[in-house]
Order: structure tokens, then C-alpha cells, then sequence
């Protein structure tokens, strides 16, 4: 039976990422190809970037902050973990909607959430390994330590990744038992996600800044050894202490297990009992629109309902919003920074490294990325109804628009301001954020129309899942980052003002591509959908 | 109203609907019939234009799905056999969506929405509640509302009865009537042979993606009933 539950999960994971691409006629294995490809070349990038860091770490500790290696690198692992699988656990085991038939047969509850949280497991672990895996690399070419110290360091993915799916999992029964006691239920999700990740990820930056301080001073006070004893203890097994092993796969596995059966007693009264919206509401009011402000309208419900959606769309938000905020606190320092890299570059304002800041936070957010496969199956009502393709493309890129363009123009005024940018730079600080908001947009809706998925059973497979999600994801990352290198080239030779103008250019050509994409093929692609 | 001449379909190798002729006149309520996996549904939704198909032509009031989607869309309306609406919206909230897509004024849209939600039993209240919390028959009955919101020329319906209650099929097959009365026409797949003999005026059997038999209802069962008709039909050409 448990055979049968794992298979159905890792089809349906799988499935999103071998489906054949729209209008193509490859087969499915070469979607799963194309995934592993891509996923390859990422994790190579990110592994060669922790490689070079812990490399560089494990070069400035003595025999007294040697533990901190291994501190460091748990805390990475469990943010980068965390981030694969904190949003989507409440979806993935509340919300399923394959759950009221799972329960209808004769399968304990008890497996059914195993299963769902060892596929959530195996998101973290790959998120968590892309940090561990090449620091143990390193660690096991630059570190001296003893053989139990090497074994140890091998091993003690297993238990973190347990801590983090422990963490996770109490974040999802957290929200769930207060979600079913409330009436507006997506809200309370959507906020209370919000603000547990909050305080969590507060939390571990204030870890990580102690733990980095730490490395410099040459030793680790008792204090934060026993508030992080378990990244205490993860750093003394790598040096070879079999005790601290047994205290790390302990707690790791102690606190999963705490975690696991705390949501199979509770699963079937969480997932039965919800309340659900009274099918008595408000007596509704009959209202005319535009065409396109009800397509808007309607897309922009689809997001801000889904609190999945929103969390992986658009959590970059709260950067855009924190980053100028931070600027106003530190504004002198920022000045000051400018200043000293005015002495090294005589054209720079510090404005530039602004914008690049500005395009990287915003490329954070791509709402259009999961657009089209949010539609599932109900994407019959739009092919049925007298609505132009371009229409709807239209409303979906606006809904990216409206979320992301407020925050990052606030980012860019503030960042201007206190820079005390000249009149180029001020003007191109105000268009930037529409040609990057509409090059992210763009890219995001066309490769979902390339790589839908369509038939989910799991709202968070839409939003997640696929390889369209993950090209945007990491491209439009990728992207923004390779655009950053033309300021150093051109910084001697010409102002801020030119480089934020170039990027706006480029981001605007970008957009007229693709948009002559969507009006003769993308348009002829999604018609073919569904 | 409706004319569809050659209608082929395939997927892949396997042909789902083959060289498909029959017309539906304005005024005509027409049944299709045919066993699961037939090609109804198909047939439908290449009408609806939804799905694209390899050959053949599909007119709806003289206009082609090929040449003119959008018109024909601007005249039709489509229910599924499964409904999957809008959950993220209210049932207002998505009559209002329906509405602005057609441009109904606000006073037709109220008058409309008041006289099918009054008689398919759907309260105002429901109707202010979210998709979210409906039953599949409210889900259906806020469909049916939709489908007539812009008073369309052809009404194309799969399974329109699946989870109604009594006295809205009853209600339902009162306001087709009414609809074909006025001049419009409907198409409507169903499997319930007793409904389709006493509602319609024509049939359409299809067997394996082929039309088997078209005609008045008088004419296709003859003395005999619909379902003997129809059971006659599958048995023969096993």
C-alpha cells in the first residue's frame, strides 16, 4: 500500500517535470532530460560559489573555531532548505485535493502524510544540498580533521535536513490549527505563513551575523553554544566528537519524528474539519466593467487568493519594501560608501550599484511564471468565452506589474534620493522598474506557456512545479546578475546615469522580443492548451 | 444554427471523431447520444472551439469557428459535463466576470440573473457566497445562470443534468424549451434516454467517433423508444 501511495506522489512530481512542452511533438522523457540539464547547471553554479566560500571559511578558523565551519554551513543549509519546502507543506498535506478520496480508502492517515512529507523532504534535501554538498567537498580537501571528523561531516545532511522538515512541519500543523478555526482562511494562511518565516528568518540572520563576527574573534562563548547547540554540535562531529554525532542525529531525528506524529494524529481533524466559507454570503451586487479591467480583476483574484501563489510569487516583495527602509536608517552610511567608491571610480554616484540592487530584488518576484498553469483545469472558461488571447496575456503581466512596480519604485526614489542622484539618473531610476518589471513579466508568462501544468491535484505542483517555474526562476536571476557586469566595464568611462539607461534599453528590446513572441507564437500555443 | 460538415478529430493515431455531418437548426433542441468515449465531448468542445480539429468545418450561425473564433464565441454558450469554475470567486463575482465579458448591460444583467437564479432555486444569498462552498449542483445551476446571461443564439451542454436536483431538471428542461421557443437553438449530450425522447425535437447517435444515426425524433425511433433505438444501434454494428 505505502508502495502504491509513494508511486502515485513521485508520478505526480515527476510528471510536472517530463510533460511534453506545448505544441512540440518531443516526448515526455526529453521534458525530464531538459529538467535534469538545467538543474544540473544550477546546482553546479551554486555548488562551484559554496565550494569557493567554505573554502575560503575553513582557511581563517584555528583549532578553537573549528565548529563554526560546520555552524555556518547548517545555517545556510536550513535557510536554502527551508525555502524549498516551508511555503508548500500546509498545501501539500492540508490542501491536496486528492485528500478526501486518499481517505475514503482503506489507507491510515498516518502513511498518507508520510508520504506527502517524504516528498517534501526530498525538496529540502535538494535545496539543503546545494550548500552541503560542496562545503563537505571542501571540507574534506582543505579541512584536518580526524577520520570519525570526515565520516561525520559526510553524514550530517541526515539529520539537518530532518531538523529543517521538523521546523517545517511544525510551521504547517501551526497554521493549520489555527487556519480551521478561522473564517477567512486563505488570509489567516497567508499572513500567519508570512509572519512565522519572518520571525524565523530574523531569527537565523541574527544567528549568522554572531556566527560570521564569531569566526574573526577566534572563540566561541558558552552563550551561543548553547543556543545553537544543535549547529554547536554539528560543528564539534566534524571534528571528530562522536558524542556531539549522537546529539545532532538525535535531536534531528527526535524532532521529526515529534513533528511527524503530531500531524498524523491531527491530519484527519485538520483536513475534515475545516471550516469552511458559509454558502449563505452577502447578498452580491451586480456591477459592470471593462473587458480588460474584469480580466484583470479576475487574475489578480486567482493570485491574491492563493497563498501559495502568492509566497513563491511574490516574497521578493518584502525586500523591495525592507531594502529602502534599511537605506533611510543607514543613509549616512550609504553616502559614505558612495563616496569612497567616487575615489576609485571618478564617474560613480554609487547610484548604479542602486539599480543593480533594484533589478536583482525585483527579479525576485515573477507572478506570470506559475500564471498559466494556476488555470488547471478550469482554463476551459477562458477558451470557451469570446476573450482574445492577448486580452488575457495583457491581465497577467499587469497583475506582476501592479505587485512588483510600487515597491521597487519606492526602493529606487529612496535609493536616489540618498545617493543624491543627477537628472539621467533620476529619470531612468523612475522607468527602470516598468522595463524590468515587464522583461520578468514577460519571461515568466512565456515559458509557462511553453512548460503549463495543467492537471494538478495540488494548487502548490502549479505554482512550484515545472520546468517552466524553475527556468524563470533561475533565469531571470541568471540574467540580472550577467547584466551587472557591464557597470564595471563602463564605470570608468561613463556616469551612472548611462549604465541605468543602457539597462533600461536592454530590458525594454528584451521586451518587445518577447512580446512579438506572445502576438505570432505564444498566442497560437496557448490556444492550443487545455 | 449549427452546421458541422466532416468534422475530424484525432489524437495522435487514434481518431476521436470522423467525418461528423449534422446541422441544428434555430428553434431545434437536439440530443447526442452515444456511449462513453464516443466522441461527444470532442465534438463539443471543437464546436466551442476549444479544441482545434484536422478536418471538416463547424458554422454557427453562418459564421466559421476557423475563420471568425471570437464571433462565434460572441453567440454560444458552453456548460461542461464538470463544471470546474472559479473557487476563488463568488458566484456574483463570477456572473459579474461572465457578464462584462459579453458587455451585458447592468439592468439586463440583474433582470436575467434574478429570473434564472429564481427559477433554478438559487438564493441570493448562494449566489453572494463563495464558488468555494458550493455543492456540484450549485456549481451547475450557477453555470446554466452564466450560459444565459447574454442570451446566445446556440447553447452547447454536456451532461446538463448531472447533479441537479428533481426540480431543477425540471425547471431546466422548462427553460430550454422556452429558449428553443424564442429562436435560439441547443445541443446537449446526455445519457439519460427518457429526457432526450421527451425533450427534443432531433437526435444524433455517434458510435466510436461516427455519426450512426440523425434526424427528427419521430423519425429516428420510429414506434419503437429512444433507448431500444439506441440499444439496437450499439448492438448491430458490434
Amino acid at each position: 500500500m505505502i508502495k502504491a501511495l509513494f508511486r502515485k506522489q513521485f508520478a505526480e512530481l515527476i510528471s510536472q517535470f517530463s510533460k511534453k512542452k506545448s505544441g512540440a511533438q518531443n516526448t515526455p522523457k526529453r521534458g525530464l532530460v531538459v529538467f535534469i540539464l538545467i538543474f544540473g547547471i544550477l546546482y553546479v553554479s551554486l555548488g562551484f560559489s559554496f565550494f569557493t566560500l567554505a573554502k575560503e571559511l575553513l582557511g581563517g578558523l584555528n583549532e578553537n573555531t573549528f565548529p563554526l565551519f560546520y555552524m555556518l554551513v547548517g545555517l545556510i543549509a536550513t535557510a536554502i532548505g527551508l525555502l524549498g519546502s516551508v511555503f508548500n507543506a500546509y498545501s501539500t498535506i492540508f490542501d491536496a485535493k486528492d485528500n478526501e478520496m486518499l481517505l475514503s480508502l482503506p489507507i491510515p492517515p498516518r502513511r498518507i502524510v508520510l508520504v506527502r512529507v517524504v516528498s517534501l523532504s526530498v525538496m529540502t534535501l535538494l535545496y539543503a544540498g546545494a550548500a552541503l554538498l560542496p562545503s563537505a567537498v571542501a571540507f574534506l580537501f582543505y579541512a584536518k580533521t580526524t577520520v570519525l571528523g570526515y565520516v561525520n561531516a559526510l553524514l550530517l545532511f541526515i539529520p539537518l535536513v530532518l531538523l529543517v522538515e521538523a521546523v517545517t512541519l511544525g510551521i504547517a500543523f501551526i497554521v493549520a490549527a489555527i487556519a480551521r478555526k478561522v473564517k477567512n482562511k486563505k488570509a489567516v494562511i497567508l499572513v500567519l505563513s508570512l509572519a512565522i518565516t519572518l520571525v524565523f528568518y530574523l531569527l537565523y540572520f541574527r544567528a549568522q551575523n554572531a556566527v560570521t563576527k564569531l569566526a574573526a574573534m577566534g572563540e566561541i562563548p558558552s552563550a551561543l553554544k548553547y543556543a545553537l547547540f544543535f549547529y554547536y554540535a554539528m560543528g564539534r562531529a566534524s571534528q571528530g566528537s562522536a558524542l556531539s554525532m549522537l546529539v545532532v542525529v538525535a535531536t534531528g531525528v527526535l524532532a521529526f519524528l515529534l513533528a511527524l506524529f503530531l500531524l498524523s494524529n491531527n491530519f484527519v481533524k485538520f483536513t475534515t474539519s475545516k471550516k469552511t466559507p458559509d454558502v449563505k454570503g452577502k447578498k452580491g451586487v451586480v456591477k459592470t466593467a471593462s473587458l480588460r479591467l474584469s480580466l484583470f480583476k479576475r487574475e489578480w483574484k486567482m493570485f491574491a487568493s492563493s497563498p501559495a501563489y502568492v509566497m513563491n510569487s511574490a516574497f521578493g516583495v518584502i525586500f523591495l519594501i525592507a531594502i529602502p527602509i534599511f537605506a533611510l536608517v543607514k543613509a549616512d552610511t550609504l553616502r559614505e560608501l558612495a563616496h569612497s567608491l567616487a575615489e576609485v571610480f571618478p564617474h560613480a554616484s554609487g547610484v548604479g550599484i542602486a539599480a543593480m540592487l533594484s533589478v536583482f530584488t525585483g527579479g525576485m518576484c515573477c507572478v506570470t511564471a506559475p500564471s498559466v498553469s494556476m488555470e488547471g483545469k478550469r482554463l476551459y472558461v477562458l477558451r470557451s468565452l469570446p476573450i482574445s488571447t492577448y486580452d488575457v496575456f495583457a491581465a497577467k503581466v499587469a497583475v506582476h506589474l501592479v505587485v512588483t512596480v510600487p515597491p521597487t519604485l519606492f526602493l529606487n526614489v529612496t535609493l536616489a534620493a540618498i545617493l543624491r542622484a543627477d537628472a539621467l539618473s533620476w529619470i531612468f531610476m523612475l522607468l527602470l522598474p516598468f522595463a524590468n518589471a515587464l522583461f520578468t513579466a514577460l519571461v515568466g508568462l512565456c515559458l509557462n506557456i511553453d512548460f503549463p501544468v495543467l492537471d494538478w491535484t495540488d494548487e502548490m505542483t502549479a505554482v512550484k512545479s515545472g520546468v517552466g517555474v524553475l527556468i524563470a526562476v533561475f533565469g531571470i536571476m541568471i540574467t540580472n546578475v550577467l547584466l551587472m557586469g557591464p557597470y564595471f566595464v563602463l564605470v570608468p568611462f561613463c556616469s551612472d546615469g548611462v549604465y541605468i539607461a543602457l539597462l533600461t534599453v536592454l530590458y525594454g528590446i528584451a521586451s518587445l522580443i518577447m512580446i512579438y513572441w506572445l502576438k505570432n507564437v505564444g498566442r497560437k500555443k496557448f490556444e492550443k492548451l487545455g | 444554427m449549427l452546421e458541422i460538415y466532416d468534422l475530424t478529430k484525432r489524437y495522435g493515431d487514434k481518431t476521436a471523431v470522423e467525418d461528423l455531418s449534422f446541422t441544428v437548426k434555430a428553434g431545434e433542441l437536439c440530443a447526442f447520444i452515444g456511449h462513453n468515449g464516443a466522441g461527444k465531448t470532442t465534438t463539443l468542445k471543437c464546436v466551442v472551439g476549444i479544441l482545434g480539429f484536422d478536418k471538416g468545418h463547424v458554422l454557427v450561425d453562418g459564421v466559421s469557428i476557423e475563420d471568425d473564433p471570437l464571433e462565434v464565441k460572441r453567440r454560444i454558450a458552453y456548460i461542461p459535463d464538470n463544471p470546474d469554475l472559479y473557487d476563488f470567486m463568488t458566484g456574483m463575482q463570477y456572473l459579474n466576470f461572465i457578464g462584462d465579458v459579453f458587455g451585458v448591460a447592468e439592468t439586463d444583467r440583474k433582470e436575467r440573473i434574478q429570473k434564472y437564479s429564481t427559477a433554478l432555486s438559487l438564493t441570493e444569498e448562494e449566489i453572494g457566497a463563495p464558488i468555494s462552498s458550493y455543492s456540484h449542483g450549485m456549481k451547475q445551476k450557477l453555470a446554466l445562470i452564466s450560459a444565459f446571461l447574454h442570451e446566445p443564439k446556440l447553447i452547447l451542454l454536456d451532461e446538463p443534468f448531472v447533479g441537479l436536483d428533481p426540480k431543477a431538471s425540471h425547471v431546466l428542461k422548462e427553460i430550454m424549451r422556452d429558449f428553443c421557443a424564442a429562436g435560439g437553438a441547443i445541443l446537449f449530450s446526455t445519457h439519460i434516454l427518457e429526457v432526450a425522447e421527451k425533450l427534443c425535437d432531433k437526435v444524433a447517435i455517434i458510435k466510436g467517433g461516427k455519426l450512426v444515426t440523425f434526424g427528427s425524433m419521430e423519425e429516428v425511433k420510429g414506434n419503437s423508444s429512444l433507448e431500444d433505438v439506441f440499444l439496437d444501434l450499439e448492438e448491430n454494428d458490434d
